[in-house]
């Protein structure tokens, strides 16, 4: 069998599938037209009361909405905006979670490194802030896990401030500026220098944040 | 009077005798064609305003305002969650996400097809059931999740992950990809094509048609959508979606989402909000720190009303907490950073 006849009949199998799949593919239903017939006396009964309803769950839905100074972070485009009474003072490249994992079989551990969703609030804020490598910065790099705390100690890793969010997470700064605008953390929210600073001096303890 | 100041400034007025006694025999039918004129266009507007009444509350209208009501629904429990969600809202052809009462994104969908999806009119004028209005579903997993490949013991020493060293930068996402939810529901999302990516979207379209956008292994689906975007949308939307993010889908108007399992609003319970911090007082100027509890209190154990432990000086600014145990976590588990202090965080 030449190369030729091998594609011709590659070919062939090929539109056979494709054809027995249009054949078996499940229709799609057609969009009906709207429904213009007039409402009943019932019917506007029912508009009436469902407008009242709609009426009334945006406003409970409106009521969650926050007011005042808040952070929300954008993971998918790495986007930290800063809102201060209503008005969107700073959009600033940030870096947020990986969403990889990293397994420590010997110990039977294993860490996601995801920025969490949801609300939260500024918890702490630190100047100067020290970081304390935790095993995985080791692990994860295969060197072996220091006992003493001395050789976990990384002064300059954070940057000049550090805001925490609660269950260890921080908005921090960074060594690694040319990553700004990568999910490359380990779950952290990362800032560059200027914005950092800016964020810290307009955020309090108690400031919400918002990540999704 | 009257008919002369009607006459008063019209062509050939007061000329001659002749052309005054004429004119007021005109003024009758130009009276009775205004008359008829302005009668005519009451009519016309009333009309109008009929027809504008009869299409504020047609039955189409009632469907959009059930569809309404029933996306709001559940928006309002989702937002008891303090969680974000997004509204795949298929009439609106946009993709939002949404916390707190606030859209946080908004996302156009170039197109979209969709599998499964009934017809509201079919045996009759059905309004059809409230979940199948707006349907709320979780996310269960996505194509290509690196969560689900943790890095082996070889790759750690390889250094894949040491995203500081030199080019180590991670994978850029997919722009086409599948989810799945804890529902009977595949969702694809196709970026738009680059060089060459056409056929490859048009297979995937295909593939997706035959009802296997889950893969092969998959369960089968009640409902199958497939949503083309701009290819950097599709990217960053799939850095957004973490596993046990909640959809609310609502279907096109005239159709009705499938009896596929989906989430009763009244099912998903809210949070409980947080407790907000609030700053530590500030110490009078020039105290660096704050006066220690009483001594009693130190050796007979905590003060009536103190929080167990008594107060702590703050530390001086510029000094670093110190750290606390490490957390032993369970593998299967999702787990933050190792220690419980700032500090002691993932950079």
């Amino acid at each position: 069998m030449n190369g030729g006849t091998k594609w011709s009949l590659l070919l062939g199998a090929a539109a056979a599938v494709a054809l027995l799949g249009l054949l078996l593919r499940p229709p799609r239903p057609s969009v009906p037209p709207p429904d213009l017939a007039p409402l009943d006396a019932a019917g506007e009964r029912e508009m009436k009361v469902l407008a009242r309803r709609a009426e009334a769950l945006e406003a409970k839905i409106a009521e969650a909405s926050p007011t005042g100074t808040y952070v929300i972070i954008d993971t998918g485009r790495n986007l930290l905006t800063l809102v201060v009474e209503g008005e969107e003072k700073l959009k600033a490249t940030c870096s947020t979670g990986s969403g990889r994992a990293l397994s420590d079989p010997s110990r039977k551990r294993l860490w996601v490194f995801d920025t969490p969703r949801g609300e939260f609030f500024i918890r702490n804020k630190y100047r100067d802030p020290v970081w304390i490598k935790p095993d995985w910065a080791f692990l994860e790099v295969g060197e072996p896990i220091p006992k003493g705390l001395a050789e976990r100690l990384a002064p300059a890793e954070l940057g000049a401030y550090a805001m925490d969010l609660g269950d260890g997470y921080l908005i921090h700064g960074t060594l690694y500026q040319r990553a700004l605008g990568l999910s490359i953390t380990h779950g952290c929210v990362r800032l560059g220098d200027a914005d950092l600073e800016m964020v810290y001096s307009k955020v309090r303890v108690g400031t919400p944040v918002y990540i999704f | 009077m009257a008919e002369r100041s009607l006459v008063t400034g019209g062509p050939g007025s007061a000329r001659d005798g002749a052309s005054r006694r004429r004119r007021p025999r005109r003024a009758g039918p130009r009276r009775a064609a205004l008359l008829l004129a302005c009668v005519w266009g009451a009519t016309a507007l009333a009309g109008a305003a009929t027809r504008r009444n009869h299409a504020a509350t047609t039955r189409a209208d009632l469907e959009m305002m059930r569809r309404r009501v029933e996306r709001l629904e559940g928006e309002a429990a989702l937002t008891g969650t303090r969680k974000p969600y997004v509204v795949l809202d298929l009439a609106e052809r946009t993709l939002r996400f949404r916390l707190m009462g606030m859209t946080l994104r908004e996302a156009p969908i170039a197109a979209f097809e969709a599998w499964g999806l009934v017809s509201s009119r079919r045996g009759g004028a059905s309004p059809g059931t409230p979940s199948s209005l707006a349907g709320i579903v979780s996310l269960q997993v996505k194509d290509g999740d690196p969560r689900l490949s943790p890095l082996t013991p070889e790759q750690i020493e390889a250094g894949l992950d040491d995203e500081n060293a030199v080019d180590a930068l991670p994978p850029e996402p997919p722009a086409r990809y599948s989810v799945r939810f804890s529902q009977p529901v595949v969702l694809r999302v196709e970026g738009a094509a680059g060089p060459g990516g056409g056929v490859l979207a048009a297979l995937g379209s295909f593939w997706h048609g035959l009802g296997r956008g889950g893969g092969p292994k998959a369960k089968p689906a009640a409902l199958h959508l497939l949503l083309r975007l701009d290819g950097e949308t599709a990217r960053e939307i799939y850095r957004s979606l973490v596993p046990g993010e909640r959809f609310i889908i609502v279907p096109p108007p005239g159709l009705l989402l499938p009896e596929a399992g989906q989430e009763a609003p009244r099912s998903i319970r809210p949070t409980r909000p947080a407790p907000r911090p609030t700053p530590p007082p500030a110490g009078p100027p020039g105290v660096p720190f704050q006066i220690p509890p009483p001594v009693e209190s130190e050796q007979g154990g905590p003060a009536p009303g103190s929080s167990g432990g008594g107060l702590e000086p703050p530390a001086p600014a510029g000094t670093a907490p110190e750290p606390a145990p490490a957390q032993t976590v369970e593998p299967g588990t999702s787990a933050g950073p190792e220690s419980g202090l700032a500090p002691a965080t993932p950079p």
